[in-house]
Formats: C-alpha cells, structure tokens, sequence
C-alpha cells in the first residue's frame, strides 16, 4: 500500500510537471506580452528591464531568455512553492490564489456538500421505491438538471429572484450578488449571500449523484446477500439502510473526485455572474488580461488538488455510464432471434417512448433550423435598427420579436441552433477520428502509447477544462468558430478515446479475435472488420452525450465572448449580449436562447439514454 | 474608452481611463440641492466599483476604478467645475503666469495636513511632479512633464514651474491631479515603486477618508478624515464594493444592496432603464468627455486612403441612428473630435455629410472604386501596396474588403460596427466586426496593420488634439503618438502648434485666445473626415434615494464632475436614514 501511494504520488508529481510544461510553451509562443501597450510610452529602457527580469523574461542586461531558459526558472521558483509574478497585479501569483481560494473553496465545498446532501438521499429514496412516483420526478428532474449548464440557471435563478417573485413574500431576501459586505463576520448574511450562485452550481452535481446512487443502490438490492438478508427476517429498513447503502455508497466517493473539477468549471462563470470573489473570476479575467502566470497558477493548482486516484475516476466514469440510467422502464421487447443487432437496436430505441419524443423534438429543431434559411434567406442578418424591441408574440411576421437590431429573433435562435449542432457534430467527429483512432491502437497495441495516452487524459481529466480552452482560444488568436471546433476536439476526445481503449483491450482477447488472427488476418483487418463493430456501441452512446456536452460548452464559450463573435448568431453569444435586459421588460431575449439551449441539450441527452437502452446486450 | 487624454492622449489601460478621474472639483456642498434636507453625520456609503485594483500606489495605478478608490484618499492641486473652468483644491487661487507665459508660480492652503498631523507643503508639490516626471518611475499612466524645465519650492506654500516654451495645456493638463505625500513616496525608488509594499498598503491620506483595509477582490474600507482640509465628511465610513459583473451592480443598486453605482451605464441599457424604473435610485445622466470613433488606416494604398472614399462613407451612413440604435440613448451624435462638454465645442465650425446614398456612390466613384459583380467594390492601384493584407502588386486590384478591428465586451461599439457593416454594403464596401481583447488589440494598430478601428478616447479639460491629429504624432512612423490614421496635414499642424503655444495672463483671457484656433482645426479635422466621429458618451450614475447632498449637473454641454471626480463634493453627500 505505501509502494502503491509513493507511486501515485509520483506519478501525480510527473503530470503537474507535464502540464506546467505543456502550459508554459503555450503561453510564452502566444502573443499578449506583460508589457505591451496601454502602457507607458515614456518609461525608461531600464524600468523595463527591472519589470521583466522581475517576471523571469529577460536577464540583469535585459537579454531575453530562450523558453526553455524560462521555463527552468519556473520550475526552480515552482519547487519552492513560488508561481512568479501576476503581469497584471503587481502581485505574487501565490498570494492572488491565497487570497480567492479561501471564497471558492467555500462555494464549492458549500456546492458539493449540498449536492451529497440533497443528491445521496435523492438516489437512495429512489431506488427503494423503483417505478414510483417519486423515482420519476427524480429522474426528470436529474435529467434537466444535467442539461442546464450552472451559468443558465444562475440566470434564470436571478430572473426568478430578481423579477418574477421580487414583489411577492417568497423572495426571501436572497442577495443577487456576491460576498457578504466585511467578509466572513456575519453567517447568517454570508448563508443568505451564498443561496443563489450555490444552488446554481449545485443542482448539476445532485443531478449525478441522485441518478449515480440511485443505480449503485439498484444494482446492491439486487444481490443474492440482500435477498439472503431479508429471508432471514430483517426489515426492510435495516436490509435497505444497513447492508445495501454500505455497499452502494462506495463508489460515490471516487465520483466526487470527479465533481469537483466540474464544479470549478461551473464557478469560473458562476463567479462572474454572482461577482463572487473567488479563484475563477481570477482565472477569468486572467485570460481576458493575458495574464499568463496567474491562468497557469490556478490551472496547476485545480490539478493539483484533483489528482485523485486517476484509475478509480476511470473505472466510475464506466461504472457511471453504464449504471445512471434513468426510472424508465426497460423495454420488454421479445425480439425475434434472427433479427440483426442494429436492427434489433432501432426497433428498441423506437419503443423507448421518451427518447423518440426527444428524437422528434430534436429533429424539428434540426429541421427547422436547415429549412428556414432556404425559405427566409438571411433574415437572421436583416437590420430594421430604426425600430428595434418587437415584443413576442405580437405579430406572425417576428413571432418571437426581434432584438436591439430589430432581427428577427426567432431566424436568429435557429441560425444559432446550426452554430451549435455544427459545432457539436464537428466536434464529436474530431473526438471520434482522435480519439477513436488513438483508443483503438493503445487498446490494441499497448505498449507507449498506451501509457502516453492514459497520461495525457489524466492531464485533461484533472484540469479545468472549460479554463484551458478559453486560455486556447484566446491565445490562438481566438473567437473564430473553426478555432473553437478545433480546440474543443483536441482537448476533449480523451473519453472517447478511454473508452475506445478499454473496448479494444477486452475484445482483443476474444476468442473470435484470435481465431481471425489463426486465419492469418493482417493486424488492420481485425482491428477494423472484427474488433471496432463489437467495439461501436458504448462510442455511440458516449459520442451522442458527447454531442450536447459540447454544445453547452459552446455556449459558455460564447456566453464568455470566445466563441462565433456576432453579428453571427449563436446561443451563447445571445445570452451574452442580452443579458443585460435580464431583469428587463426585455428578458424574451435571454428567455430564448436559454430554453433553446436546455431544449436542446435535455433531448439529445434522452435520445443518448435511449441509444444505450437500445445496444445494452444486457437487456437482449 | 480607450484612450485618455492625460498628460497627453495615452491609451487607457483596460476599461477605464485615469486622466479625467484627476478632475476633483473643490466646489463644496450645495445646500440648495440637498432637498431641504440638513445634513448629518453619520452612516456607511457603500458603493459598488466594477473591478479590483491591482495597486493602491497613485504613481503605479491607471485605471478609472483604481482613480476613483484614490480620489477618496489624496487631495487635487487644482479640479475642475462643471462648466470644466479650472478651480483651485488644495492650491490657494489659480496659478499667476508671467508675461513671457514660461512661469507659473501656484500658491497652497496653509491650513492643508496629512492624515499623520503633518502639512501639507510645497515639498510634497515637488515631490509629486519629480516623481511623476521621472523616467524610471515603473507606471502604466503616461506622465508628461516634458516641457517643465525647473520646479522651485520658492516658501513652504508656494511652487514656481519654469517651463521651456509658453505651453497652454499646462493649467489643464500638468497642474489638475492629486498630491501625495512627499514623506512616504519621496523616499521610494521610482524604478522599484511597483513592488513597494506601500503601494499595496498606503498608511498617509490628505483626501476626506482614510483606508482602514483593502480585501483584496471584495471591497475596500474608508473611514471619514477628520483633518480634512476642506472639512470632515459627513459620512462615518464608506464601503467600495468589488462587483464586476455590469449587470449584478445593478441589481444590487436596485436591491439597496449599495448606495452608489458610479459605472451604470456600463451595465447597459437594460440596467438603466430597470435603475431608472426603481422608486428608490435615483439617475443622473451627464456628457462626458470621452467619444468613441471609428478611425481608419488612411495610408497609401489602404482602403480608406482616399478623402471622397471616407466622404463616402460619412454620407451612406445616418449616424443620429445608428448612434440611438447602438448606445440606447447613452451617446450624443458627434462629428468633430472636441466634444460638446468642452468649452472649446463649436457646432457652427463642423463640417457634417448628410444622409445621402446617391452622393455616396458619385464619392465612391471619384476615389476610384466601382462594384464589381459580387456586389464589392474594386479599383486597380497603380502603385500595389506592400503593407496591405493581401498585399497588392502594382497594377493589381484591390477589393474593398476590411475588417472593423473592435473591443470585446462593448456591447455599444459592437452593435455600431454591426450597423456601419450592414450600411456601407449599398456602396460595395465589405467591413466584418472583427471583436478583440483589450490586450491584443492596440499592437497591430500600432504597427499601421489594420483597416479600421472603433475606440475611446477620452479628453482631459484641456481639448488639446495634439497626439491623435499632428504628424509628429504619427505611428507607427514616429516612435510614440497616437496619431494611428496616417493622417498628416501641414496646415492642421500648424493650427495645432499655434493653439498650444497660445497663453494668456488669466485662464479665462487663454481660452478666448484658443476657441477661434479650434474651430479652424474642428473645421479641417470633421471636413477631412480624419476619422468618422461616433459619438460623445452620455454616462449614468445611480444613487439610492437615501444619499442626499447629491449635486445633479445640468445636463446642458457639461460634465457632471460633482459626483464622479469631486471629492469634495462627495465629502458632502449624507445619509438621509443616518444609516
């Protein structure tokens, strides 16, 4: 055990060291330099100097070192704990993180323990009661709540508090903003301040605990020592509450390892919204101010504190797709034997009623936003600036009204709906053709690249991840859609990628794998004709899911101002624009996008639970 | 708001500018604007500031926010009213020149002190200026004391500054700003001030509060300063506000949450108008004295090198409207670069182009451009151009295809370019909103590469256009300046020369001397069209109804200094509540 930890340890040590270096070079080759213009003209050579050699850029003379000599430096300086010089805060990176890290912490902590809280009872309740009423509130309810991004329903939670019940008894007195005024002195004002942005980055994590521990609990209850237990005359509370929950709450405590880098991505926006103090309103305006050492201060230290036991976090993120699925009932389909797999697959996912709604729904959508273009032409584009603000509603021609620019607002959400499926779809075929293709050959050759491969994820999965594309974007001179299809592939195939690899491990010890080979197949012809068909059905349901992760990140792209930039629309860039008429006669304007986008990611994430209904050969 | 116009016209750092938060007018109370109301001690004034500071040094610090946290901390040598005259703060009278207009001798208060009980004395005018001037000092603000030659501490309350040649801005430019404490910044080096840990900490105030803590990220704590010189504020302690989310200040205006919200308006028309519609805020609106242009590359062989080609451009465009329809009422249409909240704004000497496609088009065809079949204009240049992207090669044709460099998170400028985009398609021109990082976006401008940018400027009191219309000003051919067009005309230089050199014995007698110079150079700088002028910003502030001492400005061609940069007036405001 003390061999495994030192282990661990050092192979946690190994991937804070890759990612500083894969961070550093991308921040030193990007353009944005501590001290470029805004600055002063007048300042001495001299000054200059003392600054960057302050921040490790150039030598006493004010020779620059090379970025391998830089980043020497770093390391020296990381070893003792020193992160170097904020460009633009006059600051120790250190003493900048010391100071937020403390009001995120007690975001987030405060976010995780509700969301156990809430989230484990949820589950538990659930699972006892399979099929009942409460088990299926609970599934549509964690199901909406995996498909509003933390940054939506803080908008919405401010349009509920802020507007629809401001003048009723209900509004509680919730603050729309921020920290407690002094600090941390008075709890019960700091408890009222924090209701808001918690609930909104809490509702995400109790979402996937509940459905988490429901599945977990599920799969105990159905062991033969329950049924044992039971037989022998325990009551149904002890057998549920004393021998099954001890079991089926085990693998949560991996799955909070992986919360909480999703949680840190929730707050860099969360943080802004509610102007909580915290590290990722840092980050966040580190990026906007190029303020490379302080975007690699935090990034190194989510890693550090989420380097958990990186094996754990993959065996749960399998356990939790296969498990989470949600209260609906598993189709009793006889299916005649001499009917083909995919076959048989369609005709199941056709008689899983929610998902073929959500199909429909989605290919309206989909539909609507490929046709309307070819009937209206660029009315998205078309201007009345003279006579903006139709309200919604009022007249067929602007059903949904128009915005600041008087467009048509109902052209632009659908012109927005094609941003977010292109890049959605683009994007999950880079996942697939990387990550497929790098999945497929660790899995199948093992060996370097295996390892390499499972070190770059552990790098992907345990930094914040909606950060290093912003940093990306930005830094590659940003705000173009390709660069953001682009960026997001090649960060995000890892699962794909995991998955892919984990399938080809197992299949390639297959009996009918090795009987291909005795037939003298070539290595290709069994990788692509045997093993990657029996390989397809869990990337399928992983690349559908991948679908709407990638359009709600998308939209915090373009909500932060790096994604498409306007006058193109996309849903992301409409909430950012307008969300200024939040609390406004004009809030259709955010209304809109924000359902469009929930609409939308909500249905794709059914249609994907459907597809896995439909190829689980479990329920053959 | 890019830009300030400072010492000279410098590049705002972020969002915000430092030169006009060094207007501090020293005009007190104004008793018939309390509402009847006497004032009283008492109370917290907790405001809402809309980002951190990143110093609290005032040498390092050039951001609007980081000036309005110092403005409650050090005193003004000089301020300006809201009719913008000059008005003496901590100096006893406006300064006397001497008639070959090189001296300027300014006397101080002899009641003056420092929150440590010490006076406030000529060394610490001294200090200030050789501070500031000194070429080492690590600063992000653009000091310019170019011209003074010696400073001269001639008694403890009085400072004589020689200068090289009659320079009018000096009054306005040079002697409006805060003085610190010659004890404690005098003994720091100006190279290492940045890192000091004073600039973090600063322990001695001359302004009406004191800072008890600065929370890094969250707020800062001001207590009132009861040896203020011009009297103790009637507030016992103020609270600044970290909230940097435009929109959650505003609510949290609207919700009693803070008392003032100095940046309203940069929470968009929707903030406004909720702020507006709230029975317990109160709104002012104001011209202030910053505009936003849109200023193109008019060198050689770029797009807009040719005058009918930017006549054009200012004909196809209805810009009442598109300034309406981009900033919601928060602009005020503006054709020259001297804004109607300076004194030296003349509606009558403007060149203005009205509406008119038909003439748009004869324009575009003089400069040479006719639509090709894609609806784009095209021209053959003779001559090629090598700084151009593409580069064009003599002989070769040029589309007019460019891209409107703008500010990321300005959602004004960016429905501006939107518009303008639209627009000028009817006279094949082919302009995409291309929005930036405030970090990236100056380089490339200033090394000439670029089409067309929409920025701020901001204008001090002094409407001095010197460092963005002279060519000695041009970059990227001359090292510094912010002349960025490639516009360069010996007869607006001279004009330009002329009015800075022009100095009268008394303030009043310069600016009647300057006004008929400017109207020459608005007449050549509008009709020019040396950059297509946007609009003048309209700001908002909100008070709660609570804040009473509240001076509202007229709203007729001035700024309203009362709230933003008075400290003293804001010495002056109270709590109706006491709380």
């Amino acid at each position: 055990m003390t061999f495994y930890l030192i282990r661990r340890v050092a192979i946690g040590i190994f991937l804070l060291f890759l990612m500083s270096a894969m961070f550093f070079t991308l921040t030193r080759v990007t353009p944005g330099a501590p001290i470029s213009v805004g600055e002063n003209p007048r300042i001495h050579q001299a000054t200059i100097t003392l600054r960057l050699h302050r921040l490790g850029l150039v030598d006493e003379q004010g020779n620059s070192y090379s970025i391998p000599q830089q980043y020497v430096l770093y390391l020296g300086a990381l070893v003792h704990g020193d992160l170097g010089d904020s460009y633009v805060n006059n600051e120790r990176v250190t003493t900048l993180l010391m100071q937020r890290l403390p009001n995120s912490i007690l975001l987030l902590g405060a976010a995780l323990l509700v969301a156990l809280a809430i989230g484990i009872p949820l589950g538990i309740f659930a699972a006892t009661r399979q099929y009942s009423k409460l088990d299926m509130t609970t599934s549509v309810v964690s199901y909406v709540g995996v498909s509003i991004p933390s940054f939506v329903l803080g908008l919405y939670l401010l349009l509920i508090f802020g507007v629809l019940l401001k003048q009723s008894p209900l509004h509680w007195g919730f603050p729309l903003f921020g920290m407690h005024t002094g600090g941390v002195d008075d709890p019960i004002d700091l408890l009222y301040h924090m209701v808001l942005p918690v609930t909104s980055l809490a509702i995400l994590q109790i979402a996937i605990f509940s459905r988490f521990m429901r599945a977990s609990m599920l799969e105990v209850l159905h062991q033969d020592y329950i049924r044992t237990a039971r037989a022998k005359g325990l009551s149904i509370e002890k057998v549920n509450y004393k021998h099954a929950l001890r079991n089926a709450i085990l693998p949560i405590i991996t799955l909070v390892a992986i919360a909480i880098p999703q949680i840190v991505n929730g707050a860099i926006i969360t943080e802004g919204i509610f102007s909580w103090p915290g590290t990722g309103q840092l980050a966040f305006q580190a990026v906007v101010d190029r303020d490379y050492p302080v975007i690699l201060g935090v990034v190194m230290l989510v890693a550090a504190g989420a380097t958990p036991d990186q094996l754990s976090i993959e065996t749960t993120i399998q356990q939790e797709r296969q498990l989470a699925k949600p209260g609906a009932k598993a189709d009793e389909l006889g299916g005649a034997p001499e009917l083909g797999f995919w076959r048989l697959a369609v005709m199941r996912f056709l008689h899983h009623r929610t998902a073929t709604g959500a199909l429909i729904i989605l290919g309206t959508i989909v539909l609507a936003a490929l046709v309307y273009p070819i009937v209206t032409g660029n009315l998205y584009a078309i201007q009345d600036y003279r006579h903006p603000y139709k309200p919604p509603f009022a007249s067929l021609q602007h059903l949904f009204g128009t915005d600041d620019l008087g467009r048509d607002e109902l052209a632009r959400l659908l012109r927005g709906a094609r941003v977010s499926i292109e890049v959605g779809v683009l994007a999950v075929v880079g996942y697939l053709i990387i990550g497929g293709t790098l999945g497929a050959l660790a899995g199948f050759y093992g060996g370097w690249l295996d390892n390499a491969l499972m070190r770059f994820t552990d790098i992907i999965i345990s930094a914040p991840f909606l950060l290093v594309v912003i940093a990306i974007t930005a830094a590659t001179g940003g705000v173009r859609l390709s660069t953001v299809i682009i960026v997001i592939a090649a960060t995000g195939w890892y699962e794909i990628g995991r998955l892919m690899r984990a399938q080809f491990l197992v299949l390639r010890e297959q009996e009918f794998v090795q009987a291909a080979r005795a037939l003298g197949a070539s290595n290709s012809r069994i990788i692509v004709r045997h093993i990657l068909p029996n390989a397809l059905a869990p990337i399928i349901v992983s690349a559908t899911l991948g679908v709407s992760g990638i359009i709600l990140l998308e939209a915090a792209l373009g909500f932060l101002g790096y994604s498409i930039p306007p006058p193109e629309p996309s849903w992301g860039n409409m909430l950012q624009e307008f969300e200024q008429y939040l609390l406004d006669d004009k809030a259709y304007l955010v209304i809109f996008p924000a359902t469009a986008l929930v609409i939308t990611a909500l249905c794709i994430n059914l249609i994907g639970d459907g597809i896995r209904d439909a190829l689980d050969p479990r329920q053959r | 708001m890019d830009l300030a116009i400072g010492k000279t016209r410098w590049l705002r750092v972020g969002a915000l500018f430092g030169a006009i938060a060094m207007l501090v007018a020293a005009c007190g109370t104004n008793q018939a604007a309390n509402g009847g109301e006497t004032p009283k001690n008492g109370g917290t004034l907790i405001w809402a500031i809309d980002s951190d500071a990143t110093s609290l040094n005032p040498f390092v610090i050039s951001t609007l926010p980081e000036f309005r946290i110092m403005s409650f901390l050090l005193p003004n040598l000089y301020s300006v009213d809201k009719n913008l005259n000059v008005v003496p703060d901590l100096a006893d009278g406006l300064p006397s020149v001497s008639s070959d207009a090189t001296v300027w001798t300014v006397k101080l208060k002899k009641n003056a002190k420092w929150s440590d009980g010490t006076p406030i004395t000529a060394d610490d005018v001294i200090a200030t200026e050789k501070i500031q001037a000194d070429p080492n000092l690590d600063t992000d603000y653009g000091y310019d004391w170019s011209k003074v030659k010696t400073v001269e501490k001639v008694d403890a309350n009085t400072v004589k500054f020689t200068l090289s040649e009659p320079f009018a801005p000096f009054l306005a430019v040079n002697l409006v700003g805060y003085i610190a404490p010659a004890e404690v910044y005098g003994k720091i080096d100006p190279a290492k001030i940045r890192n000091d840990p004073v600039s973090k900490n600063p322990t001695v105030f001359g302004g009406p509060y004191k800072l008890d803590k600065w929370i890094p990220g969250q707020e800062f704590d001001f207590s009132a300063n009861p040896t203020y010189f011009n009297g103790r504020p009637h507030y016992d302690k103020a609270i600044a506000k970290v909230i940097t989310d435009a929109t959650a200040a505003a609510n949290a205006l609207i919700n009693n949450d803070v008392a003032w919200h100095p940046s309203l308006g940069e929470s968009g028309a929707g903030g406004i108008s909720k702020a507006k519609q709230s029975s317990n805020v109160v709104v002012h609106t104001y011209q202030d004295l910053s505009y936003i242009d849109f200023r193109m590359n008019e060198r050689k062989g770029h797009i807009f090198d040719k005058l009918e080609t930017r006549q054009a451009l200012s004909s196809v465009l209805d810009k009442a409207s598109i300034v309406q329809a981009a900033t919601q009422g928060a602009g005020a249409p503006l054709w020259g670069d001297i804004v109607p909240a300076s004194w030296a704004y003349n509606a009558n000497a403007i060149v203005k182009y009205p509406l008119d496609v038909n003439k748009a088009k004869q324009y575009m065809q003089q400069a040479g451009w006719t639509i090709g079949s894609d609806g784009i204009a095209v021209r053959t240049l003779a001559d090629g151009c090598s700084a151009c992207t593409p580069v064009i090669k003599p002989g070769g044709q040029q589309k007019f295809v460019g891209k409107i460099r703008v500010r990321a998170g300005k959602p004004d400028r960016l429905k501006a370019a939107e518009i303008i985009a639209d627009q000028v398609k009817q006279i094949g021109m082919s302009l995409t909103p291309d929005p930036t990082d405030f970090k990236v976006f100056y380089p490339p401008i200033m090394k000439g590469q670029f089409d067309v940018f929409i920025a701020g400027f901001s204008l001090n009191a002094d409407p001095d256009d010197w460092s963005t219309a002279s060519s000695a000003q041009l970059q990227p051919e001359h090292k510094q300046g912010q002349n960025w067009t490639g516009y360069s005309n010996p007869e607006l230089d001279k004009l330009i020369d002329q009015e800075r050199a022009t100095v009268k014995a008394t303030d009043a007698e310069t600016k009647a001397a300057r006004k008929p110079i400017f109207d020459k150079i608005e007449k050549i700088i509008s009709g020019d069209v040396q950059t297509y002028m946007l609009w003048a910003d309209v700001s908002s502030m909100g008070w709660s109804s609570n804040v009473g001492g509240v001076v509202a400005g007229n709203g007729d061609n001035t700024i309203y200094l009362d709230s933003e940069y008075n400290v003293s007036a804001r010495a002056g405001w109270f709590s109706k509540s006491g709380k």
